[in-house]
């Protein structure tokens, strides 16, 4: 009887230990630890094989659980970072700047999301800034804020991370140049996250 | 005693070997079935395009979708045949795309080069005819889903590539 029960644990501990290893290792637990396949540039990340038969199968089960529906690289790339220029973690509680400029395909967009991969739950209707926007008021800084910023902001393109929690930024560029799949560290231009401020009294 | 151990040792490996194996191959097409029943809950049907609503925070059910971006869904069955569908061109960036149960993203066709674009999905190991103008997409599962972005960053863009969806098809051959 007790033999039996040691191996019946010794499966159970063994099942336990393969599904937690299998959801953290596609970094469905935490970002700390992940096998799949990304490109790294200046703190953002991107996966180069979403939607290929390459796709190795942790990756695939990251993308589907974070980007359902990625377009493969050929159409569309996805830069995600959760870190400011100083590597600490996005707070909608604090305020950041970025700048966008014109990136290699034929349009981009910056979005925020929370941790959950969805848009923040406010109102504002201040999601996202895309490159038709930043072509028509001819300016790319974009301030990232829960409140509408003042004047003393400068002009920049407010994105409400109001409810945004512990966020991350999405930059996808469609239909990327052949030459910035081949070479993306070079041919990507991407943006430093500064922290402005943080916090009701505003302190850096 | 001894042996009894090495037996439990070696049990638990295989357990966690194959447990672990197991879910990260069922999780891609898990969460592809819950997201597509996430469009249904919506009111979208098999083999119909389902036009989705402006995405906003309220309005966003799946994850990372773009507010710039209008978009429609078919949730493509192709048990019972092939599946026919044609797409309108659209001025600024638009594409449609076909995925299969498992998350892989079969085919993107632009929509933005001035003419429509036609594709006929059928599951893999049939034979099809598709016509000259028509591509044709093997799905190697029963079900999968064909988008169509637009970009469309206002009110009125996103009205006027709606709107097109009228024109479009997805249907049983």
């Amino acid at each position: 009887m007790r033999r039996a029960l040691l191996i019946a644990a010794a499966l159970l501990l063994g099942v336990l230990g393969g599904v937690g290893s299998a959801l953290a290792f596609s970094g469905l637990l935490t970002d700390r630890i992940r096998l799949g396949d990304f490109v790294e540039i200046d703190g953002w990340e991107s996966s180069w094989t979403v939607g290929t038969d390459t796709m190795n199968p942790y990756t695939k089960a990251w993308v589907a659980r974070f980007g359902l529906f990625a377009l493969r690289r050929e159409e569309a790339v996805y830069f995600i970072t959760r870190m400011d220029s100083e590597g600490r973690a996005l707070d909608g509680r604090c305020t950041y700047a970025l700048t966008v400029e014109n990136q290699p395909g034929s349009w981009w967009s910056v979005t925020v999301y929370n941790a959950d991969g969805y848009l923040p739950q406010n109102t504002h209707d201040r999601l996202s800034f895309d490159a038709l926007q930043a072509e028509r008021d001819q300016r790319r800084q974009v301030l990232l804020s829960a409140d509408k910023p003042d004047a003393a902001a400068g002009n920049g393109y407010w994105v409400s991370t109001d409810q945004a929690g512990a966020f991350d930024v999405t930059l996808r560029i469609y239909q990327p140049t052949p030459a910035a799949i081949l070479d993306p560290a070079n041919h990507f231009d991407l943006p430093e996250i500064v922290r402005r401020s943080c916090g009701a009294g505003g302190s850096s | 005693m001894t042996r009894w151990f090495a037996l439990a040792l070696l049990a638990f490996m295989l357990a966690l070997v194959v447990s672990h194996v197991a879910v990260v191959r069922a999780l891609p097409s898990f969460i592809m079935n819950r997201g597509m029943g996430m469009i249904a809950d919506l009111g979208a049907t098999e083999n119909q395009w389902y036009t989705a609503p402006r995405i906003t925070a309220a309005t966003s059910a799946v994850v990372r979708s773009s507010p710039d971006l209008a978009y429609a869904a078919c949730l493509l069955n192709v048990a019972d045949g092939p599946v026919r569908i044609e797409v309108p061109a659209w001025d600024l960036y638009g594409s449609l795309s076909v995925f299969d149960g498992d998350t892989r993203n079969l085919f993107v066709g632009p929509l933005d080069q001035g003419a429509p674009v036609e594709v006929i999905v059928y599951r893999r190991g049939e034979t099809i005819s598709p016509p000259s103008t028509a591509q044709a997409i093997a799905l190697s599962t029963d079900t999968g889903i064909a988008l169509v972005r637009r970009l469309a960053s206002t009110q009125a863009l996103h009205t006027a590539a709606q709107a097109l969806m009228v024109q479009s098809r997805c249907e049983a051959l």
